[in-house]
């Protein structure tokens, strides 16, 4: 009856934040690929297909928005579950954002870890059915 | 005919008449004479027939007597003869005098024919000149009414004239002041040309240094911004490793540590809302956030703010009353500060309400703007403090208790940004009672606004 283990990459340059959110999800059971720049986030995520993204805005070098662009250009990639998560509440960022086509926006300092899995959790259920 | 002419034409008609009267009378004396002598004839005439009848009987008698006789018959036949050539004589003269009498007479009538006509010329001249008497009679006062009326006239010319001449000063007087006025006007100009230049180069400067301020400004968000961001960073951390330890996931924590813990974790989340409504500060302060209206349905944007606050709702068991009236329209406004204050005004009454209160979102639209009003029957404003409650981080002594996280910043943003789109914010209420916060968008809408930030939502 075991379900298979479900991937997700978190693309998060804050490593405190980085190494939080990956314990939380291998926590909630999940198997984690971890990325700190949009380019590596990219090239993990076009090899290694996981369920699930979640990806910062603000990055070093190649940003939440290289990442976003790229992986939709992806015959693979323009249909993968995304998140991205922010400190930035800024609503340009977020209508842009928007408009390439995210599952959600949202502020990293006003969600609880637990409260991410559980929208992770909808998403997946949500292409399930 | 010329009166002149006329007099001495008369004066010699009389003079001629009168020489004819004196010869009339030389006439009629030796008439008188010849008479006398006729009548001694006639008795001398009668004594000598007497005689002859004395002689014819004498004669009878004596024929020498008759031839003494007849001598004296031839004699006195001679006489007669004499006698009768001087009558014929006087006959003439009597005759020619008849005739000068009849030329005369002819003289006098045709005299007096003249002396009628001039007579009649007279009359029709005395009457042509009466009729040109009357018509200068007329005339006379034909000229006498136009006179008057030239008088009049002239009168009223002079009155003109004086008024023109009264015109006429205060016309000169006027231009004088004119020409001292163009004057001024013309030393007002040349010195608001000079002002001008100088503003000009004022304005030049002002721009400049405007330039640099806002550069200055912008450089100051863009501080701001990352400053916040980079605060915001490990405060996400932290919240998230409490945030498990809570959850468990590292272990059993007593009652003790989950009580600190959570201590902690609200505190972070007091910080990390603290440099959200910092950077909103500094964004409305600096006036370098973006207005971009969009047509904003008022209604979703209050219920989808409800939603949000669904749970505190919930769990405060307060009652809540929406009343949106069903003619609001879509307003031009940004969507973003829209939600900034449905969430501030709600919160704010969620947050100072005590359980089993009362809260009410209405929508209402009078003449020029929607108004939005939130009334709860929370803990009220205290009177003494109402003028400050708009102020930068002041929070009132009662708000204080009921909630230590709140920033005193949410009212003093969402102010500044109504009346920097054009809208209004006021309150009432009563400590102890509750409040009614009241905001009027303009049916209008927001004028869109430049900017390099938006505003961020909690």
């Amino acid at each position: 009856m075991d379900t298979p283990q479900q991937k997700v990459l978190i693309i998060e340059d804050e490593i405190s934040i980085l190494n939080g959110i990956s314990d939380k999800f291998t926590h909630e059971g999940f198997f984690v690929l971890k990325a700190i720049n949009g380019q590596e986030g990219l090239d993990i995520a076009l090899k290694e297909h996981p369920d699930f993204i979640i990806v910062d805005n603000l990055m070093p070098n190649t940003d939440g928005f290289y990442f976003l662009e790229n992986i939709r250009k992806d015959k693979w990639g323009k249909d993968s579950l995304i998140i991205m998560w922010s400190n930035s509440h800024d609503s340009t960022t977020i209508t842009r954002a928007r408009k390439i086509g995210v599952f959600d926006f949202i502020i990293k300092s006003e969600w609880e870890y637990r409260d991410v899995v559980n929208k992770v959790r909808e998403a997946l259920g949500e292409k399930k059915f | 005919m010329n009166k002149k002419t006329i007099a001495s034409t008369t004066d010699n008609t009389i003079l001629k008449l009168k020489v004819l009267a004196k010869k009339k009378e030389g006439v009629r004396n030796k008439l008188v004479v010849t008479a006398k002598q006729l009548a001694i004839l006639a008795k001398e005439k009668e004594g000598i027939r007497r005689k002859l009848e004395i002689t014819a009987r004498k004669l009878a008698t004596t024929a020498e007597e008759k031839e003494d006789v007849r001598s004296r018959l031839a004699a006195t036949a001679k006489k007669l003869a004499v006698t009768a050539k001087e009558k014929e004589g006087v006959r003439g003269k009597l005759v020619i005098t008849a005739r000068q009498l009849a030329v005369v007479a002819e003289e006098k009538e045709n005299v007096r024919n003249k002396l009628a006509v001039t007579a009649r010329k007279l009359a029709t001249t005395a009457e042509e000149k009466e009729d040109v008497r009357r018509r200068l009679v007329v005339t006379a006062k034909n000229l006498d009414s136009k006179a008057k009326q030239l008088a009049k006239t002239a009168k009223e010319k002079e009155s003109v004239r004086s008024k023109l001449a009264v015109t006429a000063e205060t016309l000169r007087l006027k231009a004088k002041q004119l020409a001292v006025t163009a004057k001024e006007k013309e030393e007002a100009r040349s010195k608001l040309a000079i002002t001008a230049k100088q503003l000009a180069v004022t304005a030049k400067e002002i721009e400049l240094v405007n330039n640099e301020l806002r550069s200055l400004d912008l450089a100051k968000d863009e501080f701001v911004s990352i400053a916040s961001h980079q605060l915001r960073t490990p405060l996400t951390a932290l919240k998230g490793y409490v945030g498990m330890i809570l959850d468990g996931d590292v272990g059993l924590i007593s009652d003790k540590q989950r009580e600190y813990l959570t201590e902690i974790k609200n505190a972070n989340d007091r910080m990390i809302n603290l440099i959200t409504a910092l950077l909103n500060v500094s964004r409305v302060d600096l006036g370098v956030f973006v207005v971009e209206p969009e047509q904003v349905n008022l209604e979703k944007v209050a219920e989808s703010t409800l939603k949000e606050l669904e749970i505190k709702i919930r769990d405060k068991k307060l009652i809540l009353n929406v009343d949106f009236g069903k003619d609001i329209p879509l307003i031009s406004a940004d969507l973003n500060i829209m939600r900034m204050i449905f969430q501030n005004l709600l919160t704010n009454a969620v947050k100072y309400t005590p359980i089993g209160g009362n809260i009410t979102l209405s929508l209402k639209k009078d003449n020029s703007d929607v108004i939005i009003s939130v009334t709860d029957t929370g803990y009220g404003i205290p009177a003494n403090v109402q003028s400050k409650i708009f102020t930068k981080m002041f929070r009132a002594d009662n708000a204080r208790v009921k909630d230590p996280d709140g920033t005193g910043l949410g009212l003093y943003i969402i102010k500044a940004t109504i009346e920097k789109t054009g809208g209004r914010i006021w309150f009432e209420s009563e400590e102890n009672k509750g409040s009614t916060f009241y905001v009027a968008i303009p049916l209008k809408g927001m004028k869109k606004k430049e900017g390099s930030r938006r505003l961020e939502l909690k």
